[in-house]
């Protein structure tokens, strides 16, 4: 579960998530019904089909790519790429890329005028609903944007995930686009922008 | 003595703005334009045309305004070439006028005046043309001095700029009646609507005049309206923003100015703000623009269009003229006369070009003691530097001198069309209104109101409210019946003009460009008669204001000269931006620092704090070099790097090169596929130099191949080509062989790497890894590749050389890659680890006669590179069959060699070319080129790579490196491409 909080009545507040298992995975070739067989079997989910993202409990798993998924555990590190690993050894190719990502989730009244700044799909609530995911650009990078359950106190709460070697820029990008809305950097965002990726 | 007049309008008298132009103090109040206080200061003269520097003011109240353009703010603020009439007035607002020296009132330069004769249409064609070599030296230096009109800023702009996206059911271009119904329809509706208007408050011509809509006052109707729009959840309004472009796929470009009317923008404020909409349906309710007439002494300032001296009396209370004629060929030029009376201005006459007017109009006339001449037209508006009189000729041809100190003309009305020509649609001509109207339109759009011809108020209220219900009935709302607004009768008859014959005074067609009828004449007798060839040859319509109010009137003239009727000439279209747009509006956020994204390694944080210099290459920023106090430039810093690494050990962070995941039961297969070389066959646990062709036989990348499982391979590539490959692998997936059982991930991101290389590497990772693997010759020999656990954490190491010696190159998450750079070089202190960047990398590399990007430059076979024994006869792969064609087999082909200098000392260029000793420097006695160059280290002296005809024959032989550019020509030896250990030893040790 993300650690802090970062609304203090303000536009637009972000958070970096930390210590989430990110795995990819490419179901081989004629067994994508094994793939979703035994991922509803261990964990709830219904594999989506399309650019879509479902989930239940710590774990997540978004459509990405025809046949391929990204899934995620909260609080999991590249054990869990290793678990989906032994799980789906002979029906998906399963990487690792707990580390390749960089997560922001976004929430607070002003989110969605912030967000358009910043990628170029329709994020309306109507036409972007919760659990709807997009690949698309933002400045340049490449980013791949989903929306959760709205909070009820933030309003709609949304994640970017980007490169880690593009973090730094998607930040600034963040930082720029909502500070005429009072932007609220959580304690992480703040840590990691002025630390390991400066 | 002011213009000011009594009554409300939609200006604030409480409180009062002040502003300067040309530095005299001047006052207004909010709500006025830079244009209309100055007209309510009796200020007329604004600026100096382009070309023969005529005194000029004030046509228009408008964005299509070609005469009053002004500089606005100084300093780094400083902004050309602004249109007065759209300038929002703000407090401390400087304004100045332009073109002129060394005053406005006084200004040398309209001496141009007097040799108009020879500064005609076509002159610069036929004038610069001799001697020739004066062009570039006399001429053209000349021209570009007195060319333009302002002077932009050459200071960083302060401002920043940001761009955004919006999505709607409905875009309506225009908040005037039209747009304002149809928003209103679709709006309740509950449809996503986008209402755009360029000017700073809503509602279009209704704010210029005493109209009636359900029996209020219109301007105030369009305030209402706008204040329930504001409360409609799905409406958003904006105003200040111009739709600027119609694009391809239902999307438009928009600029929303929002701070331009701000002294400088409050904090985190963009100045301005460039929207990319994109639209289900888009309405063009963008009304219509009035045409001016060309007669004598029509571009003098108090020579303006009629509906703008309306809306300066109407709205911001100002009368242009204390005594104004009005010359009109349409009854909408009468509703000026009867504004200006009953606001208590003089009208001394009404001229109107028509021999007979509507009954209506005659009592109107009649109940004001109008004076009117009927079949009658303007020749002269007589002034130097504001008009002072207007002769008339009268339907029985006598000419009568009226005085007057501004001119009110109406020559009828253009649908303003021009987003529906984006695309390339062409508008059609109309007979009733004698102007064109837009057909052909961009998908999803269509015009109401003024813009589709529809001129009177009832038409446009009618149309905005049935295209807004239809609009909103399309996104899939219902419409509730919506009441279409009501409003009072109009005449809108009239019959065009377009220009007077016998005139005296100079007449213009385009004063931006100060385009005459002469000139006009002059391309029709040249052959230069259709629209566009008349544009181009004259300039018509060229300037800021696109020939909004003189595109139509020239090709009338044109027409009429050559005996056609106006829309046998065709029309042009038009292009984005509708106006003009500043480019740091199109820039963003993207300037300085934020230009591009900059791709970090992990190891950023360490190179930084050890003082490294930094290179960009491509998407990423690597550190080019290491250097230590004392080392005054790149050659000591580089030499003590090299020796370093290939005396000791040294450490690189190469994380950047492209990192590819393929598995799957058929991954030995697919890879034979797209390799040149064989990969199936590599054993588990090893790793095996690879070069991947294009389809055309020409080498796509290099790298290595490593196979962690049977199924599972790491594949390796060059930095630069990372996507490329990653793409090229997709697409033989998905397209080629979709029936291979191979799944591919870029693993680029995920993993650190790190090279350690030097004789003592094998000693520093025995203690960094302190057990973790067996590190010894026999359990971990050259080309061996091995995932273990380290620290508690998933690692991989590949024994792997770039630089030529005992290398590895360790991978660990990216999370942990500082602390495992930090880490190394803790391990390696003792043993003299120096960390080394791009600069070292090169030369090694150079030095081991290891192609890298210079060389792989997508002309060159793995022939020429001196890898064709890569290439298997064993199986198929993709760029097999057109690599052996004889194109690329030729033996005079340039291929791979290395050079080295004949003077020890001499440098050496890349990109200089081989010639033989003696031959003259021509591109036949080309013989190839140098690639890549180095100063050596190890041999004390330079080296490079290079192509050269047949070179592999001529080794020992003595050539030139010729180098046209930079200048130069050192004669070199031709050498063997490995300079350093050809026989590898130092690898597998």
């Amino acid at each position: 579960m993300p650690a802090q909080t970062a609304d203090h009545g303000r536009g637009v507040s972000a958070m970096e998530r930390d210590g989430v298992g990110i795995a990819r995975i490419a179901a081989r070739r004629g067994q994508a019904a094994q793939v979703a067989q035994r991922l509803r079997a261990a964990y709830g989910i219904e594999l989506p089909q399309g650019p879509r993202r479902a989930s239940r409990g710590p774990v997540g798993i978004a459509g990405i790519a025809p046949q391929t998924w990204l899934a995620t555990c909260e609080g999991a590190g590249s054990e869990f790429a290793q678990s989906l690993r032994q799980l789906l050894a002979d029906c998906a190719a399963v990487t690792d890329q707990s580390d390749a990502y960089v997560m922001l989730r976004l929430t607070g009244p002003k989110v969605r005028e912030a967000l358009a700044k910043l990628v170029a799909v329709d994020i309306d609530p109507r036409t972007f609903r919760v659990g709807d995911l997009a690949q698309t650009v933002c400045g340049y990078m490449r980013v791949t944007l989903w929306r959760l359950e709205d909070s009820g106190q933030d309003g709609a709460v949304f994640e970017i995930w980007v490169g880690r070697s593009v973090a730094r820029d998607l930040r600034r990008a963040l930082a720029h686009c909502a500070a005429e809305f009072g932007f609220e950097p959580g304690r992480s965002f703040l840590e990691t922008t002025a630390g390991h990726m400066a | 003595m002011s213009h000011r007049l009594a009554g409300e309008g939609a200006i604030q008298r409480e409180r009062t703005l002040a502003f300067t132009f040309d530095g005299r103090p001047l006052t207004g109040h909010p709500g006025d334009t830079l244009a209309s206080a100055l007209l309510a200061a009796g200020v007329r003269l604004v600026g100096r045309s382009f070309k023969y520097h005529r005194p000029r003011g004030i046509l228009t109240a408008g964005s299509e305004e070609p005469n009053a353009l002004v500089q606005l703010r100084s300093g780094a603020r400083r902004e050309p070439n602004t249109r007065a009439t759209v300038v929002e007035l703000f407090d401390g607002l400087e304004a100045r006028s332009q073109n002129r020296w060394p005053s406005l009132a006084l200004d040398l330069g309209a001496v141009n005046s007097l040799l108009s004769p020879l500064l005609v249409a076509g002159f610069y064609y036929k004038t610069f043309m001799w001697p020739a070599a004066f062009w570039e030296k006399v001429y053209e230096p000349a021209i570009r001095r007195a060319a333009g009109l302002g002077r932009a800023s050459t200071e960083p702009d302060p401002d920043v700029y940001e761009k955004a996206h919006a999505f709607c059911d409905l875009l309506i271009v225009g908040a005037g009646p039209a747009g304002l119904a149809a928003a209103l329809a679709a709006g309740r509706a509950g449809a996503r609507v986008l209402l755009c208007d360029e000017d700073f408050l809503p509602g279009g011509r209704l704010n210029g005049e005493r109209r009636e809509i359900d029996g209020q006052d219109g301007a105030q109707w369009a305030r209402q309206v706008g204040a329930e729009l504001a409360g409609l959840p799905g409406v958003r309004v904006m105003t200040r923003t111009t739709v600027f472009g119609a694009y391809d796929g239902g999307t438009y470009g928009a600029l929303e100015r929002v701070a331009d009317h701000l002294p400088r923008p409050t904090p985190h404020q963009p100045r301005q703000r460039l929207w990319k909409i994109v639209a289900r349906r888009t309405l063009l309710a963008a009304g219509a623009l009035e045409r001016p007439i060309v007669f004598g002494g029509n571009d003098r300032p108090g020579v303006m269009l009629a509906s703008a001296v309306r809306t300066y009396v109407n709205r911001f209370r100002v009368a242009p003229g204390r005594r104004t004629a009005v010359f009109t060929t349409c009854d909408d030029g009468w509703t000026t006369a009867f504004d200006l009376l009953d606001a208590g201005v003089q009208v001394p006459v009404v001229v109107e070009a028509r021999q007979q007017v509507s009954s209506v109009i005659l009592n109107e006339a009649s109940r004001r003691g109008l004076r009117i001449m009927l079949g009658s037209q303007v020749l002269d508006a007589r002034g130097g530097r504001g008009i002072r009189s207007v002769d008339v000729r009268d339907e029985r041809g006598r000419t009568v001198r009226v005085a007057a100190d501004a001119l009110a003309v109406s020559g009828g009305w253009n649908p303003n069309a021009a987003l529906c020509t984006h695309l390339g649609g062409r508008p059609r001509w109309s007979e009733a209104i004698h102007a064109y109207v837009p057909a052909d339109m961009p998908p999803g759009m269509i015009a109401v109101g003024a813009s589709a011809g529809e001129l009177s108020l009832a038409g446009a209220l009618r149309t905005g409210t049935q295209a807004g219900r239809e609009a909103a009935e399309a996104a899939g709302f219902a419409a509730a019946a919506v009441q279409c607004p009501h409003a009072d009768d109009e005449a809108v008859g009239g019959t065009p003009l377009w220009f007077v014959a016998g005139c005296r005074g100079k007449a213009f067609v385009d004063p931006q460009h100060d385009v005459t009828p002469g000139d006009i004449a002059l391309a029709a007798r040249e052959g230069f008669d259709s629209a566009e060839l008349l544009k181009r040859y004259t300039t018509l319509g060229m300037g800021t204001d696109q020939g909004k109010t003189s595109a139509l009137n020239g090709h009338a003239l044109a027409a009429a000269l050559t005996g056609r009727a106006p829309a046998d000439l065709g029309t042009i279209t038009s292009r984005p931006p509708y106006t003009p747009v500043a480019i740091g509006a199109l820039a963003g956020v993207h300037r300085g620092p934020d230009f591009r994204p900059c791709r970090l390694t992990p190891s950023h944080r360490w190179a930084q704090s050890l003082g490294a210099t930094f290179l960009d290459t491509g998407e990423w920023r690597r550190a080019r070099a290491f250097p230590r106090a004392g080392e005054v430039d790149w050659q000591p810093t580089l030499v003590r790097e090299v020796l370093g690494v290939r005396n000791g050990v040294g450490l690189c962070d190469v994380s950047t090169l492209g990192k590819i995941d393929v598995q799957g039961a058929d991954a030995g297969a697919f890879l034979d596929r797209v390799y040149a070389n064989m990969i199936s066959s590599l054993p588990v646990g090893k790793a095996r130099y690879g070069i991947m062709l294009r389809e055309d036989g020409i080498v796509l990348d290099d790298g290595t191949a490593a196979r962690l499982a049977p199924g599972h391979f790491l594949l390796s590539t060059t930095t630069a080509h990372a996507a490329r490959v990653l793409q090229h692998l997709e697409h033989a997936r998905q397209v080629l062989w979709p029936q291979l059982d191979v799944q591919l991930a870029s693993v680029t991101e995920q993993w650190a790497q790190l090279a350690i290389a030097g004789p003592r590497a094998r000693a520093l990772l025995e203690r960094l890894l302190a057990g973790a693997i067996d590190l010894s010759n026999a359990a971990f020999p050259y080309l061996a590749c091995a995932e273990f656990a380290w620290q508690g954490s998933p690692a991989r190491l590949y024994r792997l050389s770039f630089s030529g010696e005992l290398a590895y190159e360790l991978a660990v998450p990216a999370r942990r890659g500082e602390a495992a750079v930090r880490a190394a070089m803790a391990a390696g202190e003792s043993l003299g680890v120096v960390p080394y960047g791009l600069e070292a990398l090169g030369t090694m590399r150079i030095e081991k006669g290891h192609v890298a990007g210079a060389e792989l430059n997508g002309t060159t076979t793995a022939h020429d590179l001196g890898l064709g024994r890569m290439m298997s006869d064993r199986k198929d792969y993709i760029g097999r069959v057109l690599a052996s064609r004889p194109g690329l087999t030729a033996p005079e082909r340039p291929v791979l060699i290395g050079i080295r200098p004949v003077a020890a000392q001499a440098r050496l260029a890349a990109g200089a070319h081989f010639l033989r000793l003696g031959a003259r420097a021509s591109l036949a006695n080309d013989e190839g080129f140098v690639s890549s160059v180095t100063f050596s280290p190890v041999l004390g002296h330079w080296i490079g790579l290079g192509f050269l005809s047949r070179g592999r024959e001529r080794l020992g032989e003595r050539i030139r490196a010729h180098n046209p550019l930079a200048g130069g020509d050192v004669e070199v030896e031709v050498t063997h491409p490995v300079f350093y250990d050809p026989d590898g030893e130092r690898l597998r040790g």
